[in-house]
């Protein structure tokens, strides 16, 4: 009886994301080899595909911010050379570093 | 996209160089969505250092350098380095090659490449600034031979 009640939520947890007969086949198929529950399984796929979709967000707008203050950094003019640029970043790195 | 990792001395060398440098052309394809970079907690705090070193400040092209830290990480993939035990001349390094090897960039962008060799045996002579390296599968090579591959892809896109 137990078990019956049990898979009927299970059944259910899945038919709430409103998919076909034949995407429910491929998650409960899909959660049989994880191991896991066809509830536990799409919680957790449609977590990590939503935490994926925020760092993705948040990746675009950064690459806008940082498009910005390249352009700005264009606005000032270099004290450097490419090549003086590259010995200051070793030398940075030299001086700052703390070996173990 | 490319995957690529940016040691410390790519990234102050890329808040100080002229326009046109080959470092800032590597960071408008981050911007341009062509290379996805990978750092790791590790290489920011290292970023954020050498930053502060006091000849950066006066030679740099941005007053807010920490900022610029900030986002140049906010763009990146963070990644917990692999650990790997290899026989560098400078043990700090191996971050960057287990950053890489963690995020699946098979290039690591460096001016101290000749940090990512074996130590030196006596009386061996290197080139003093060797401008690239293979270590544990990936290639450490300065920004400007990276352009190339660079153009390949965007003529490709």
């Amino acid at each position: 009886m137990t078990k019956r009640t049990e898979q009927a939520a299970e059944k259910k947890a899945v038919a709430t994301y409103r998919a076909t007969r034949a995407t429910q086949a491929v998650i409960q198929r899909a959660a049989a080899l994880a191991h896991l529950k066809p509830s536990v399984y799409v919680g957790r796929v449609a977590e990590e595909h939503a935490r994926r979709d925020i760092e993705e967000a948040e990746r675009t707008a950064a690459r806008k911010r940082l498009g910005r203050l390249l352009d700005a950094m264009r606005e000032l003019p270099a004290k450097l050379t490419g090549d003086e640029a590259a010995d200051l970043g070793r030398e940075a790195v030299a001086a700052t570093r703390k070996e173990p | 996209m490319r995957r690529l990792v940016l040691d410390a001395s790519a990234l102050v060398s890329a808040a100080c160089s002229p326009g046109g440098g080959a470092i800032l052309v590597v960071l408008e394809a981050v911007r341009l969505e062509l290379i996805q970079l990978v750092v790791s907690d590790e290489a920011e705090a290292e970023y954020r250092r050498a930053m502060e070193y006091g000849r950066v400040r006066r030679y740099a092209r941005t007053p807010d350098l920490q900022g610029f830290v900030t986002e140049v990480c906010a763009t990146a993939e963070r990644v917990r380095p692999a650990p790997v035990k290899l026989p560098l001349r400078h043990a700090a390094d191996a971050v960057y090659i287990g950053i890489a090897l963690a995020g699946r960039a098979p290039v690591v962008l460096s001016f101290n490449v000749r940090h990512f060799l074996p130590p030196l045996n006596p009386n061996e002579k290197r080139e003093k600034h060797p401008r690239s390296a293979q270590v544990a599968g990936v290639v450490v090579m300065e920004p400007r031979l990276y352009l190339p591959e660079l153009r390949g892809e965007v003529t490709r896109e």
